[in-house]
């Protein structure tokens, strides 16, 4: 079944601008300029109840306004929706009860009371009945291990521990489908990795359909089969992840602080041909830029474990917006699905 | 039936939560001993003055009461047009959209959480205040009895009024002026201070006319002289202007998620 499907879907914001100064303030007021931007131009695409897409693009691509108009909370200019065979924004409140949404960037937790309050409340105004609330916050509260804050003021909790609750709380109702927009933005890399796990599990125990946004691609790699590339407002690649991993998240950056001055890094081959390039360094910091197409990462950082005494390594992936722009100077082909 | 559970248990949730501002309650209560102890002795001064045992048909007594059951009702009243101002603000309305709920009603069960605990010590201080301070009551138990029903329709009007404002923040930034407007009024031909015999005439038959007085002159009027002519007509208006500023509130709201903007990614 389609979970969700839309037509041509169009946002666009109307903003008047105010022209500087007093002068431009008296000029604004009788003779407002009104100018136009296009959140959202005329999209179309369909997901299919289970899946896991995600939905990425540079910031002000029109990500989260997409979301919105699928949520119901924002009305599209022009264009379709369907959200579970339902029209979002006339069927809110009807909806409600079939989606859930997480907002990294916002809270749904009471502030000042403990978690266990807010989902106590949320049980009430989903209409769960006791027992099936009980066990649901039980099986919670286990697998999102929060039992050990669940009576703590949420303004007490710490930002990893806050949005492992506030995930919870999303899938308290049994959503068909979850909305999550950057979920783990601000994060650290050990809790990012928890939270994936759990909507993954969750996704494969109750077959709830995922559409994420993320400025993460490790969110991208790790939860999503599918992506949907945005930009200004259209989208500009829908295909498998693998693919898009394969053709443009073909790096990873290592991070390293060293005990000793760095001496340089030589793997064999020559110039791009070993696969490391080194992108800046510093005192004893640096940062190596590697191909994992030519050099897998595992061996990369082991030979530099035996060459350098390290204090301490990260690996990372590109961010988000450097794959985007790699789209944009080769637009991949759509492939069939 | 479930409607009003759900949203009583919002009313709920919101009341607890008055518990972390007890700091802000208690200084609620000193205010409102301060108040009610520079209104005592003003008007024991202006009766002073005048040389009559009653000004406008109220004894000195029933003045002060009067006064403590007013002030009681506006220092309870509702203050959500700044939450729901922040939560334009900050974007957080998103969330509370996304779930099976009106956005108004939702506000309005908040609302009611907030003021209830605040109403209840307000109350409770202003009666030892004044019952120390005059060692009489002006109130009767069919009185007390009619004002609390009454208080309770005040407090839903008035949380209507803060919903209504709260939802301007759809279309302008800031909502506090109109607050301030909206206080104001109360103050004045609302009858916080004076009640409504005092006023000249003309502006007495305007003001019966208003919203405001509904809210904190009528309950505090049959506390002090329980008529039950009074109260049917005075319960009349309350509920007519419930009905009538709930239809109101749809509209209004229906109109801002339309333009419902949201801030912040």
């Amino acid at each position: 079944m389609t979970a969700i499907q839309t037509q041509q879907l169009t946002k666009t914001f109307v903003t008047r601008e105010k022209q500087p100064g007093l002068k431009g303030s008296v000029r604004t007021l009788f003779r407002p300029v009104r100018r136009e931007t296009r959140a959202v131009k005329g999209i179309t695409f369909a997901v299919e109840e289970g899946e896991r897409v995600a939905f990425i693009g540079p910031n002000g691509a029109g990500k989260s306004t997409t979301i919105k108009m699928l949520t119901g909370i924002l009305y599209p200019t022009s264009g379709q929706a369907q959200v579970l065979g339902e029209r979002p924004w006339q069927a809110r409140q009807k909806l409600a009860y079939e989606i859930g949404a997480v907002f990294g960037q916002k809270s749904q937790l009471w502030y000042h009371l403990p978690p266990k309050d807010s989902f106590d409340l949320l049980a009430r105004i989903y209409e769960l009945d006791k027992e099936t609330c009980r066990q649901r916050q039980a099986y919670l509260v286990e697998m999102f291990e929060i039992g050990e804050y669940l009576q703590t003021p949420v303004r007490k909790l710490s930002l990893g521990e806050r949005m492992r609750c506030e995930i919870a709380a999303s899938f308290l109702h049994h959503p068909r489908i979850l909305f999550l927009d950057e979920p783990t933005i601000g994060l650290d890399v050990v809790i990012k990795q928890r939270i994936r796990d759990l909507i993954l599990e969750l996704n494969q125990q109750e077959e709830v359909t995922i559409f994420l946004t993320s400025h993460d691609a490790g969110d991208v790699e790790k939860l999503c089969k599918r992506a949907m590339v945005i930009n200004h407002g259209e989208v500009i690649y829908d295909g498998r992840v693998s693919t898009l991993k394969r053709n443009y998240i073909r790096t990873k950056t290592i991070s390293l602080k060293l005990e000793e001055p760095w001496q340089g890094f030589d793997r064999g081959g020559r110039g791009d041909g070993s696969g490391v390039r080194l992108l800046k360094h510093k005192g004893y910091g640096v940062k190596l830029e590697v191909d994992t197409g030519i050099a897998p990462i595992e061996d990369v950082v082991s030979q530099l474990l035996a060459r350098y005494a390290v204090a301490d390594i990260n690996v990372d992936n590109p961010p988000m917006e450097e794959i985007i722009a790699r789209i944009y100077e080769a637009p991949p082909q759509e492939e069939a699905r | 039936m479930r409607h009003i559970t759900r949203y009583g248990f919002v009313l709920w949730t919101a009341a607890r939560q008055q518990w972390v501002y007890r700091a802000e309650l208690a200084m609620r209560a000193i205010q409102m001993v301060l108040f009610m102890g520079v209104f005592m002795a003003l008007w024991a001064t202006a009766f002073d003055v005048s040389g009559r045992v009653k000004l406008a048909g109220y004894t000195m007594i029933e003045m002060v009461w009067y006064l403590a059951m007013t002030e009681t009702i506006t220092l309870s009243s509702s203050r959500v047009f700044t939450e729901i101002g922040e939560a334009v603000r900050a974007g957080n309305v998103a969330y509370t959209l996304t779930r099976p709920l009106s956005y108004p009603f939702y506000q309005m069960a908040n609302s009611l959480g907030n003021s209830a605990p605040r109403f209840l010590l307000n109350l409770l201080t202003a009666a030892i205040v004044v019952g120390l301070g005059t060692r009489q009551v002006a109130g009767s138990l069919p009185g007390s009895a009619a004002f609390l029903g009454m208080a309770a329709l005040a407090l839903l009007i008035d949380a209507l009024v803060a919903v209504l404002i709260g939802l301007m923040a759809f279309w302008i930034e800031e909502v506090m002026p109109i607050f301030w407007i909206y206080q104001k009024l109360l103050f004045t031909v609302g009858g916080l201070f004076l009640p409504l015999e005092m006023f000249p005439d003309w502006l007495r038959r305007v003001a019966k006319w208003l919203p405001f007085q509904f809210i904190t002159y009528v309950p505090a009027r049959a506390f002090v002289a329980f008529e039950p002519k009074f109260v049917l007509q005075a319960v009349g208006g309350q509920v007519a202007y419930l009905v009538a500023l709930t239809a109101l509130v749809t509209f209004v709201w229906q109109r801002a998620q339309r333009r419902l903007v949201v801030h912040g990614g």
